[in-house]
């Protein structure tokens, strides 16, 4: 399978605010555009539905050109499927009928997939429901099973699951996880959840202030990426990427390299690989194995880099088996174990913090 | 008395019928273009739609009996093309009516356009509609009680006009003697009995739609509550 890409060029200039990117972006698989708000990642996602038109931009995707100086396709010709965060269900029609709006427009009318879908995403007691009579995750596994009925061939969704409770979120997570390998969509999603991005992304554009900070694989962007300084230090974490090599009813054993982890997870997990976002603030420093503890994860590493946080703090960045791994210490700390860069460390994970929140 | 003439009911619901249906081709691609520009002549042409509501009948008939003149720039062109005056005639009257009930039809109906909002529409985009299916399959349902308002307001009101019809159409059996103009004759004419019918008829038709119209809440906004 070659790789396909979406190319463009956007300069987007309003009153306090201007986005401005050049980029060419992976079509495989799913990639998160992630960043704090007003960073421009929804304004993004419009220009390449087609929602919204700026001058001067440059939008293709594969082979298509989508907008350039003398080429416009309108939204509904772009074959895309838009999940919102406010689901945009029609109130003049049930689930069905929001269903079956789409499948008018399907864009391959021989292959009706119409079943599958409600099954993938579980509507089927759903289907004579009013719009308004349903929860805000049931809507939104309408909304998505929708925008799959007209098989488009670029999903984009818009904090698709901000506005729901955990429970909810956590569930049309593993819905989304679930069509966009089922049904081979790419995807695109709009997040400024950092769990969120580890849980589904492959690929990640940092955006911050309308620029492209960076865009490559998500484990690195997070490695070579302080995140905190977009979002505040509680969010300093990196994303470490474990092979999961055996499934015990909730839990795992995952490798890193030649290392083993323990992590609780989901029994219908069906990842070979899973990332798993790790807060700074989680990891704890020996300088020795420990025994006689309850932490069940340590993972051996050498310190990469030392970088001062605040008056009493700094980072600890490690090296564990070619990635690496973000831990927040105190000066004391420091001083007292004679961390320095070079020095071979223990880092101790606590298993619930290795918990996948999504 | 005289048996009661039904010819002026008659013509006054075909006045209003014809009106209707004219009016809503109109004022829908209007309604939606004041809804969704941003053109800075939208206030303009807004004013222009409202002019009726403050406009005493008489202004607009005046200027309505000059532009549909024989002499005038509409009506010597309809002369010309088909040897009749728009004046005094049937024609004249919608003409007169469209625009005398036109702001009935317009606002109702920009409400509901601009209470739909873009997002319905721009959702049904990326479903592949293109904007006329959009019109047709999501703005249009959702702004069904604008419709329901739009055609009950401008056809009571083109029934109950008086000053308009009486200055363009003036009093002539089956062609533009309306209701209304029948009652003031009746009136003049000392014939209370038939103005009594024709009055109390039109009364008790403009409640009965008007109530059907409010107690099908017309005027909440459409969308959420459907």
């Amino acid at each position: 399978m070659t790789n396909k890409f979406l190319r463009l060029r956007l300069s987007i200039e309003r009153s306090g605010f201007s986005l401005k990117l050049d980029e060419q972006l992976s079509l495989h698989g799913t990639t998160a555009v992630f960043g704090p708000s007003g960073s421009g990642k929804t304004s993004l996602l419009r220009a390449i539905a087609g929602l919204e038109r700026h001058p001067g931009g440059r939008i293709e995707f594969d082979k298509e050109r989508w907008q350039d100086d003398d080429a416009w396709v309108p939204a509904h010709k772009r074959r895309i499927g838009v999940v919102f965060q406010d689901t945009r269900l029609f109130p003049h029609l049930n689930v069905l009928g929001n269903l079956h709006f789409a499948r008018q427009f399907s864009h391959s009318k021989q292959i009706d997939r119409f079943d599958e879908i409600v099954q993938t995403l579980r509507l089927e007691k759903l289907l004579t429901r009013r719009v308004g009579a349903l929860s805000g995750g049931e809507a939104q596994r309408v909304a998505i099973g929708r925008c799959l009925l007209t098989r488009p061939q670029l999903l984009l969704m818009d904090e698709p699951v901000s506005s729901l409770d955990q429970e909810s979120k956590r569930e049309i997570i593993e819905f989304i996880a679930a069509t966009t390998k089922r049904f081979s969509v790419p995807l695109f999603y709009v997040t400024h959840d950092a769990d969120e991005v580890a849980r589904l992304a492959n690929t990640t554009l940092l955006l911050d202030a309308g620029r492209a900070i960076a865009y490559g694989s998500t484990s690195t962007v997070f490695a070579d990426n302080d995140i905190s300084t977009l979002f505040g230090t509680q969010d300093a974490s990196s994303i470490l990427v474990a092979k999961i090599d055996a499934l015990d009813s909730g839990s795992a054993t995952a490798s890193i390299g030649s290392q083993q982890l323990t992590i609780t997870i989901d029994d219908t997990v069906h990842q070979s690989e899973i990332q798993l976002r790790v807060l700074a603030k989680d990891v704890v420093i020996a300088t020795q194995p420990i025994e006689h503890i309850s932490i069940r994860n340590t993972l051996t590493g050498i310190i990469n880099t030392i970088r001062p946080l605040d008056a009493g703090n700094a980072e600890l960045i490690l090296g564990i088996e070619q990635q690496q791994l973000r831990a927040h210490v105190t000066n004391a700390a420091i001083a007292e174990l004679d961390l320095h860069p070079g020095a071979t460390v223990y880092a101790l994970i606590k298993s619930v913090a290795l918990n996948r929140k999504f | 008395m005289d048996s009661l003439d039904l010819g002026p009911v008659w013509l006054s619901l075909k006045l209003a019928t014809v009106t209707v249906v004219i009016l809503l081709a109109l004022a829908t691609p209007l309604a939606w273009w004041l809804a969704h520009t941003r053109s800075r002549s939208r206030p303009i042409l807004e004013a222009v739609v409202a002019m009726p509501l403050v406009l005493p009948p008489t202004v607009l008939g005046f200027y309505l009996l000059i532009l549909l003149g024989p002499a005038g720039p509409i009506g010597s062109f309809w002369v010309a093309l088909t040897d009749t005056t728009l004046t005094f005639s049937f024609m004249g009257l919608v003409i007169a009516s469209i625009i005398y009930s036109l702001p009935f039809a317009v606002q109702p109906l920009q409400t509901a356009f601009e209470n739909i909002g873009k997002a319905p529409l721009e959702a049904a985009a990326t479903l592949g509609a293109s904007p006329f299916q959009q019109f047709l399959t999501v703005a249009s349902p959702l702004a069904r009680r604008g419709y329901l308002s739009a055609i009950a307001l401008s056809f009571a009101h083109t029934l109950g006009e008086f000053g308009v019809v009486l200055m363009v159409g003036g009093n002539i059996p089956d062609k533009t003697r309306v209701i209304s103009i029948a009652i003031f004759e009746d009136v003049e004419t000392v014939n209370y009995a038939q103005a009594h019918v024709l009055s109390a008829g039109l009364l008790i038709f403009s409640f009965v739609l008007l109530l059907a119209l409010f107690a099908t809440n017309s005027y909440k906004p459409p969308g959420r509550a459907a």
